[in-house]
């Protein structure tokens, strides 16, 4: 069975210009990295199959986000060909009319846009781990393999999904980090300012959105519902977050560690 | 002895089960449907495509003391978008992926079901594995398939009539609509725009299935509206017809939206305005003969199908009463049509965009140069799946409103090069919309004639839903995050709420048993009915 033709000119211009587009609506450095395809035929695939759904370079449309992502529903390549060839029972994906190789393809492009592979890294991961559990106070808020505090997200095998520039930016200027939106993996890490209407004011976590109500998580790990209807004012702090920035609490030497340390994390 | 007891039995039966009989609905029950207060005969609850009920039970007092009566879990999951049909005391409702089931309607409980098992080989490109609904005809029930078929089954039994193949699977065709019943014919329209099909509307002899007529959506060689297509591209030149139209019995004309022209983004390879595609058809039900098109966005390059519902609706304009047809279309722009001639009378935006500059006297948009999809990337508002999309909008008689839920968000469009090949993609492009926060999901209200937003109701995200009005003064919808919820018409104001935990893809419906009034949701993979607290449940 033949493939679509897809021309590589346009192919390649289309991955220019995600270039720039992704540089100016700050996705993370990592994301144009991880849009160099290990197969072509998989991404042109994915361009004609999937990404009416999922969006062009899996940025995300009526489907989620693939990039960066830990999939709930696969541990290797071959569960996301066997997803598209079967779709996923009780949502939109339906079954992608592909053979078997092209199944194949499709999933390989889709993996290397969620895996960073492992690559030297500067720094000393050592050093950074006792950052992390020391003068960083990085796991008071953070899990890695079951130990730590789940305030923010789990650091487990965070070394795997974001590369290096990511996770630079995510200790440096964390709020960039943050989608805006509900489909990416930090959506629920959204730093939100309530004012009710009795006079209570908050800040936190949108944890959950929908027209009548917010769920919002505070600082301390406890989860509010606030209705909307009795909210006097809702601010959405798009670039913000509520982890520090560390870009002026440590220095240069320490953050290179502490982000060797995190890419050791596989 | 036992000979009474079985007596006994079979009059009791019929007593207690008297609302559970075949449907009997003749074509003029369909002409008169809206003012049919207990039933839902056809998708949009009448050939006018209001989506209007005019039962007054639940309205905007007794409106919070909605609760919920029974829930139907469908047997097969995947994406319910279906919209019940009532006659009579029996719910006909579709599940994924063509599946029908027929309910009692005050109870939930099953009286029969149909199932269409599918081929392995099934070829689906563009959409999900949906079906919205059937059509009710006499003492039959209608059902179009995604393998290409429309089915006729018996009401009471859900035994098949007759079926017939409507168009080839292997070359993406499908069917998702629920097929529209008019004197003596079921018409159906194809999906399958995003795989170069040639689309097309079908009539069907009700009786017996055999093919009434066939109205091709893209001119063939030699007919008018041909040269609207260089290079050929007509022969893969898509403009499915993926859903249900809305008909004048009056002037027994059809009006039927018309998807977009393929390949999708890239119109390089299709010079031309490309009729009749991303426009509305207006066809005589008897014949099938186009009296009349008009083209919403000429040289489509954006996805926009023109598939939502056309409103028809009798006003005076200007004057002059007038048999108007009204349409938010997904290009957002509200447009006002002389439903017997096709003449434009009036269009505005109702959702942003930034594609065209407005509408010339005759309707076409004077469009923005550099809005096109390009190899680098466009950002367009609306995004591809547009301002509106399947779902549908409603229309109160009682205030003149229309009611239509509304996707403000854009998009980075993108074109890249493609060749047709059968039972393949052909889209050439895609977006990445922008979408989170960036972009809102809204309930509007327009004034019906001049399209002026008389009132909005945010929500969370872009929605996948319709709305509902009723002469309870209520406009029914539901969200993405799980949210069913009732309107005050007038005002917008937030009523009542349910959270149901799943993202709904839902239009609305209601009807009443028993004197009861009830309102029907689907959402996830189950089908709500609502009714007053004080009314009894099973």
């Amino acid at each position: 069975m033949k493939t679509p033709s897809t021309g590589k000119s346009s192919i390649r211009s289309v991955k220019y210009s995600l270039y720039l587009i992704s540089l100016l609506i700050l996705i993370p450095t990592e994301v144009i990295s991880a849009q160099q395809p290990i197969s072509t035929q998989g991404e042109e695939l994915f361009i004609g199959y999937c990404s009416r759904c999922h969006g062009i370079g899996g940025t995300g449309g009526e489907g989620p986000s693939l990039q960066g992502r830990q999939f709930t529903r696969a541990t290797e390549e071959s569960d996301l060909a066997r997803l598209v060839l079967t779709g996923i029972s009780g949502t939109v994906m339906s079954r992608t009319w592909v053979t078997r190789d092209e199944a194949n393809q499709i999933a390989s492009y889709v993996w290397s846009l969620a895996r960073v592979d492992d690559q030297p890294v500067e720094g000393d991961p050592l050093s950074g781990s006792e950052i992390f559990s020391g003068i960083g106070g990085c796991a008071s808020c953070h899990i890695i393999n079951g130990k730590g505090v789940g305030i923010g997200p789990d650091l487990s095998n965070v070394g795997a999904r974001r590369g290096i520039p990511f996770l630079r930016e995510s200790v440096v200027a964390p709020g960039t980090s943050i989608p805006k939106g509900e489909r990416g993996s930090h959506s629920n890490f959204l730093a939100v300012r309530v004012e009710m209407d009795d006079g209570r004011k908050m800040r936190g976590m949108r944890i959950n959105e929908d027209a009548f109500i917010l769920n919002l998580r505070d600082t301390e790990g406890r989860y509010h519902m606030l209705q909307k209807s009795h909210m006097n004012k809702l601010t959405r702090e798009f670039g913000e977050s509520i982890m520090p920035g560390y870009g002026s609490t440590l220095n240069s030497e320490q953050i290179t560690n502490l982000v060797a340390y995190m890419a050791s994390l596989r | 002895m036992v000979k009474l007891r079985f007596f006994t039995l079979i009059v009791g039966l019929l007593f207690y089960s008297n609302t559970q009989v075949a449907a009997q609905v003749s074509y003029q029950r369909l002409v008169d449907a809206e003012s049919d207060h207990n039933n839902w005969l056809t998708y949009s609850g009448s050939y006018s495509g209001h989506r209007f009920s005019p039962l007054t039970d639940i309205n905007t007092k007794t409106v919070n003391q909605l609760v919920p009566k029974w829930v139907y879990q469908v047997k097969s999951p995947g994406i319910v978008e279906t919209t019940p049909l009532v006659v009579d005391g029996v719910m006909y409702l579709t599940e994924p992926p063509s599946n029908v089931t027929a309910l009692d309607a005050e109870t939930g409980r099953t009286l029969w079901r149909w199932t269409r098992p599918m081929p392995d080989d099934l070829i689906i490109i563009g959409f999900p594995r949906v079906n919205r609904g059937v059509a009710v005809l006499d003492d039959r029930v209608y059902v179009a398939t995604l393998d290409g078929y429309l089915v006729a089954l018996d009401a009471s039994s859900g035994d098949v009539r007759w079926e017939t193949h409507v168009a080839d699977n292997s070359l993406a065709y499908s069917l998702t609509l629920a097929p529209l019943a008019i004197d003596g014919k079921v018409i159906v329209g194809v999906s399958g725009g995003e795989a170069g099909i040639r689309g097309f509307i079908d009539a069907y002899d009700a009786a017996t299935g055999e093919l009434a007529w066939r109205t091709w959506t893209i001119p063939g060689l030699g007919e008018p509206g041909n040269e609207t297509w260089g290079n050929d591209s007509w022969m893969h030149g898509a403009g499915a017809t993926w859903l249900t139209g809305s008909y004048d019995p009056e002037l027994d004309l059809l009006y039927w939206g018309i998807g977009n022209p393929g390949p999708d983004w890239n119109g390089d390879v299709r010079p031309g305005d490309n009729l009749y595609t991303s426009g509305i058809m207006a066809l005589e039900g008897k014949t099938g003969e186009m009296k009349w098109h008009f083209q919403a966005t000429p040289h489509d390059t954006h996805d926009w199908d023109s598939n939502q519902i056309p409103i028809l609706v009798d006003a005076v304009w200007e004057g002059q009463p007038r048999k108007l047809l009204l349409n938010a279309n997904r290009n957002a722009f509200y447009y006002v049509l002389d439903r017997e001639t096709g003449e434009f009378l009036h269009g505005t935006p109702y959702a942003k965009q930034t594609w065209a500059e407005g509408l010339d006297t005759s309707g076409r948009p004077i469009n923005i140069p550099g809005m096109e999809p390009s190899y680098e990337g466009t950002l367009v508002w609306p995004s591809l799946q547009g301002a509106t999309n399947w779902f549908s909008p409603s229309y109160s008689p009682l205030n003149r409103t229309f009611y239509v839920s509304v996707r403000e968000m854009s998009a980075i469009y993108y074109k890249t090069d493609v060749e047709y090949e059968e039972g393949r993609p052909y889209m050439s492009g895609g977006e990445q919309r922008l979408d989170g926060d960036d972009a809102q999901g809204w309930i509007y209200a327009l004034d019906a004639l001049s399209g002026k937003k008389q009132w909005e109701f945010r929500l969370h995200s872009p929605p996948w839903s319709g709305v509902l009005s009723t002469a309870g003064n209520l406009v029914f919808g539901a969200s993405n995050e799980g949210n069913f919820f009732a309107l005050n018409a007038t005002s917008g104001e937030a009523l009542w709420s349910f959270y149901f935990g799943a993202g709904a893809r839902t239009n609305p419906m209601s009807f009443r048993q028993n004197s009861n009034q009830y309102v029907v949701f689907s959402g996830g993979n189950s089908v709500y009915v609502f009714g007053l607290s004080g009314a009894q449940g099973f």
